[in-house]
């Protein structure tokens, strides 16, 4: 156990069985639960009515002991696999709500919380994976992050935050735990021959995103606990709790300003000191692992050796190991789990990391058995006979289960990787490489802290969107010199992987005149990249190749129908300011061309492209010049967004009556205006003045969600074969592996359906009936 | 938006059903551009099927006017439609059919001329015209241009079939080196067709082409098909790759496109010249 749980939380959990029990009879309305339950790390999935379970595991920390359980429940209550998140966090999913009561005391018999896993809490503290172990760390931060941990989770104004509050310890001034990017951010340090931290405060990704301030160059390791309860405090007080995309502490500190916020931040401090806070008691040092009696495996293949080189590296501690186990996207198996855990059980209790790339890492492994962890890993993730930067990659989910989703970014992942294994260039020279794929300019997927990183966006070609890719370079870690990467320019989502060969393939070439990635990319990098972007920017028509249509791994033309709804849609901001662009400057040239066919051409242009502009926001897509007007004129003129005079001359664009265009000149202008007006007036959900509010979010902050477990398709009441038809639809767009859940009707649709699917393949996991008609579960082959 | 609207679910419903097509499949098909050269006795069932199974781009290569004579067998083409350019009473019962296809009209005789302007950008393309000339130059043409492309031929009660896939199977040439001297082999005016056979060969090559468009099963590949409707004979000959073809062989002697003599062709409408 790496952390102690406060003795109120067996209580806390019997009341949580009390509001599920009020919940299911319906005495509890599901948004009342919903701000009980999120807080114990207790989220809703897409499905109504299953759940992921979120365990806190401090920096990364858990025995194999704990593993087996965690793994064991969720062979007994949740999906076939664990998910290992990006704060070191393990996840149960697909847990059914009466399921979630028994999991969370069969988790605290074995001392493992999910309490402040989501919600305005204190959330799962990070630390450096290699903690403790690392040849070049400045001193142990585990310990740190283990008591801090039991003491804030014993605190109830933990609990009753604004907003999240991430905490995070790096081991050296490398800070490759990101601790910049986190609201409270440690970086062991040493001044003067004495260990300390170096403290940074409001970083962060998401919106508006930052590097963390400076907060204290120096602090003595007594005072993390002062330091962290100070900050909290001022967030407490402070902290926005009206607007919650404006509440995380980094927006606090924008809003007070500097001074002001450090005042405050003092004041705390002060008060903390004066009361003689007791500092934080730390865990008695770990012993290191007994001498174990398990066989060693020999294995003096070269598969062995390149393995050893890769993904193995020499403790501090003379004769122990620490290894490296990707863990493609963080999802690993329970049996998998299950192996790991029973193959660590004898090696002692503080032999497992989580790392922020969804990864493993066990420690202390003597070297003796080196052989016998391969031969383990080997059976678990094929990426271990990859070059090891290919599986520190991050990418969400993207459009396949998320609503503001642009881009499929596994889909590129697993594309840019085919064809990086196709170059068979000596991709280990890239060490550490970092490369991450967000679905959309929200950095779920860490693009912004990745040496290269891609986000999804929309790119046109006349009126044809396709799927590209924003690129970003050259983020920096490190104790005074972090930095977000830098937006470099965009490239097609198709042709992507050839860019990233093309680009790494460059920079390989010219490695050795440069210290590092980063120092490559200021002096050299970033023209290469643009030049590259340049070199990719023209895409062939629709006609030519459709392929730059459709996005990687999907089955679909490339089409923005239906996005655009919800908070946060950055990606679809970009669309609209090309249309504004262009609307202001063909206003202003339409002031100084005289009369003829370039100025109608203007015209032409002008009543298009406002006309377009704000068709994303109602989510339609227009594939033709005509229809750009049509449902300009359902949109916005039907609806009275915009004024009712305008008609005639939408209509009269819609004919290409260029006479009339000509005629009402002024009238297309004002079009212009008012439709920029508009904009101007249109709120983060894509809502206009007047507009009958959408039904309004729940008051309880959406927390980000995992990729939905299952697809699901209602079929009831789809005749055959059209049933048939439409699971196939739907499973086209799964990957191997993955489920989907239909429900059909009862008598012909049952009884044909589900065989002819297994005719083809794949395999049916569950066919039950509820009611009068039938849920079936289908993998996909 | 989706290619599979509710409505195109419906209509490709059957296809989609079968494992061999499914989604994938059929947007394959939406995706293909297939030419069809003759509108004719050949060309016409081909292209209804190849119109109705949704297939995106249809080509259609022909000079020619409907004449009376020609709609005992080409039966994309309606008494209505006498005296129109065949690709275009072609092209309006395909859209009748089926919107989701572009039709592209090539209103010419093929030659050596223009023939790789033609066939350029096509995934496959179906061989539906009525003399040696023309199908010695299709295959040349496709063989060079690397297009798989469906061989037909029909005359009285007999038909002939194979799919050429260029540098992987036997092409025209591999098995019949040149064209018969003129005057060897009758002409449909000399000999008669019976209809009807025309639409069974045509069939087999549309589905020739769907099967290669979707990856389906085994094309006539190195085998020529052939039957005999009197007694209803089927016989699949297996043919081989000449090494000494000219064409595709291992010295070719053929570089250059050229037009065959015109010898035997069909000249069912023996009103108008033999140019071809
Ligand atoms: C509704 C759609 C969304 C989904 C499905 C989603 C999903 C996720 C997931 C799965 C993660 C990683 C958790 C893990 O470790 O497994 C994540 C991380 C994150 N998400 Fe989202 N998210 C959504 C919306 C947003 C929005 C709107 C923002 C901000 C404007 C955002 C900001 C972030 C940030 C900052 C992280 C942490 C990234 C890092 O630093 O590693 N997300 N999200
Ligand atoms: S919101 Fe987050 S999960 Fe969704 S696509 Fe964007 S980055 Fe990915
Ligand atoms: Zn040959």
């Amino acid at each position: 156990m790496f952390y102690t749980i406060p003795a109120s939380l067996a209580a806390e959990i019997d009341e949580l069985e009390s509001l599920v029990h009020q919940f299911q009879s319906g005495r509890l309305d599901p948004t009342a639960f919903k701000a009980r339950r999120v807080p114990f790390g207790v989220y809703e999935q897409r499905q109504d009515n299953t759940f992921m379970v979120r365990v806190r595991c401090p920096g990364g920390a858990i025995t194999p002991r704990q593993l087996k359980e965690v793994a064991e429940l969720s062979q007994v209550y949740g999906a076939e696999t664990l998910h290992i998140t990006t704060r070191q966090e393990l996840q149960l999913h697909d847990v059914a709500l009466p399921n979630v009561v028994p999991i969370l005391r069969r988790l605290l018999s074995v001392g493992l919380a999910t309490r402040g896993g989501g919600g305005n809490t204190v959330r799962n503290i990070t630390a450096a994976f290699d903690a403790g172990v690392a040849k070049d760390e400045i001193f142990d931060v585990s310990p740190y992050v283990f008591a801090l941990t039991s003491r804030l989770i014993d605190e109830p104004d933990s609990w009753l935050l604004p907003r999240k509050y991430k905490i995070a310890f790096a081991n050296s001034e490398k800070d490759s735990i990101h601790a910049v990017f986190n609201d409270l951010g440690f970086i062991a340090i040493q001044q003067k021959g004495v260990s300390g931290f170096a403290v940074y405060v409001a970083g962060g990704m998401g919106t508006k995103p930052q590097v963390g301030h400076l907060l204290h160059e120096f602090i003595a390791e007594a005072e993390v606990y002062l330091v962290a309860e100070a900050v909290k405090r001022v967030f407490n007080q402070h902290g926005n709790r009206k607007n919650r995309h404006a509440a995380r502490l980094r927006f606090l500190w924008n809003s007070l300003g500097e001074a002001k916020f450090r005042e405050l931040y003092q004041q705390e401090l002060d008060e903390l000191r004066r009361q003689a806070s007791a500092p934080l008691t730390l865990p008695p040092q770990r012993k290191l692992p007994a001498p174990v009696t398990i066989a060693a495996v020999r294995e003096p293949s070269s598969d062995f050796q390149l393995w050893r080189s890769r993904f193995a590296s020499a403790q501090k501690q003379p004769g122990l190991y620490l290894v490296l186990v990707p863990i493609f996207l963080g999802n690993l198996a329970n049996e998998h789990a299950l192996a790991l855990a029973d193959f660590l059980l004898p090696l002692g209790d503080d032999v497992l990391r989580a790392t922020i790339d969804q990864n493993l890492c066990l420690r202390n492994i003597p070297e003796a058995y080196l052989g016998n962890v391969h031969a383990l890993v080997k059976s678990i993730t094929c990426l271990a006979s990859e070059p090891r930067w290919f599986g520190s990659s991050v990418a969400c989910t993207g459009a396949a289960t998320c609503k503001l989703g642009i881009c499929l970014p596994r889909g590129a992942l697993a594309a840019i990787t085919k064809k990086l294994q196709a170059a068979s260039l000596d991709w280990d020279r890239l060490a550490d490489f970092k490369m991450n794929l967000s679905g959309c300019p929200n950095t779920c997927g860490a693009h912004l802290t990745a040496d290269l990183g891609f986000f999804g966006k929309v790119a046109r070609n006349g009126q044809t969107p396709y799927p590209a890719y924003g690129i970003v370079a050259g983020a920096k870690l490190g104790h005074g010199k972090a930095r977000l990467a830098e937006l470099v320019g965009e490239v097609s989502a198709r042709d992507l992987p050839a860019f990233v060969v093309e680009f790494l393939k460059s920079y390989l070439e010219q490695s050795s005149r440069f210290a590092s990635f980063t120092d490559y990319f200021e002096q050299q990098g970033r023209q290469d990249l643009r030049a590259l972007c340049e070199k990719h920017r023209i895409i062939p028509g629709f006609d030519d190749d459709k392929n730059y249509y459709y996005d990687w791994g999907a089955t679909e033309i490339f089409s923005l129908a239906g996005r655009g709804v919800g908070e946060c849609s950055a990606g679809l901001f970009d669309l609209i300011e090309v249309d504004l662009k262009n609307v202001r400057t063909l206003r202003t040239e339409l002031g100084t061309v005289s009369p003829g066919s370039k100025r109608d051409e203007i015209l032409d242009e002008l009543a298009l492209s406002a006309a377009r502009m704000l068709l994303i926001t109602r989510g339609v897509e227009a594939h033709s010049e005509a229809e750009v007007f049509t449902q300009f004129r359902r949109h916005f003129i039907e609806s009275g967004l915009v004024a009712a005079k305008y008609l005639p001359l939408v209509e009269a664009a819609q004919r290409k009556d260029t006479a009339h265009l000509r005629a009402q000149s002024a009238d297309v202008l004002s079009l212009a205006q008012t439709v920029e007006e508009l904009y101007g007036k249109m709120d983060n959900s894509m809502r206009f003045p007047g507009e009958s509010a959408q039904p309004p979010g729940p008051a309880e902050p959406k927390p980000p969600r995992p990729p939905a477990p299952f697809a699901e398709r209602d079929l009831r009441g789809v005749l055959c074969p059209m049933n048939f038809v439409k699971t196939k639809l739907a499973l086209e767009g799964l990957s191997v592996g993955q489920r989907l859940r239909i429900l059909l009707d009862d008598g012909a649709p049952i009884q044909n359906v589900p065989r002819s699917v297994a005719e083809e393949g794949h395999t049916i996991v569950e066919q039950i009936k509820t009611g009068g008609h039938w849920a079936v579960i289908i993998e996909k082959r | 938006m989706s290619f599979f609207t509710e409505a195109r679910l419906e209509r490709y419903s059957r296809h989609i059903i079968l494992k061999e097509v499914g989604i994938q499949g059929q947007e394959r098909l939406y995706r293909a551009k297939i030419l069809i050269v003759g509108a004719g006795g050949l060309g016409a069932p081909a292209a209804l099927y190849l119109a109705a199974a949704g297939v995106g781009t249809l080509g259609i290569a022909d000079a020619d006017r409907v004449e009376l004579s020609n709609l005992q067998r080409q039966i994309i083409h309606h008494t209505s439609d006498l005296g129109k350019a065949k690709v275009e009473s072609a092209a309006d019962k395909i859209r009748a059919i089926n919107p989701d296809v572009t039709v592209r009209e090539h209103h010419c005789f093929i030659s050596a001329a223009n023939i790789r302007d033609v066939i350029a950008g096509y995934d496959f393309v179906i061989d539906g015209t009525d003399n040696f000339a023309a199908k010695f130059l299709i295959n040349d043409a496709c063989v060079l241009a690397g297009i798989p492309y469906s061989h037909g031929g029909i005359l009285r009660f007999n038909g002939q079939t194979m799919t050429v896939l260029p540098g992987k199977s036997a092409c025209f040439r591999c098995v019949f080196r040149k064209p018969p001297p003129p005057g060897a082999v009758p002409t449909c005016s000399q000999a008669g067709v019976l209809g009807a056979i025309a639409g069974m060969l045509g069939t087999i090559q549309a589905t020739e082409a769907l099967k290669h468009i979707v990856g389906a099963g085994h094309v006539l590949a190195d085998t020529l098909l052939t039957f005999e409707a009197l007694e209803m004979n089927f016989r699949r000959i297996k043919v081989r790759r000449d090494p000494e073809c000219p064409l595709c062989g291992e010295h070719p002697s053929i570089h250059e496109l050229f037009d065959e003599e015109p010898p035997a062709a069909c000249d069912l409408k023996s009103s108008q010249p033999l140019t071809r």
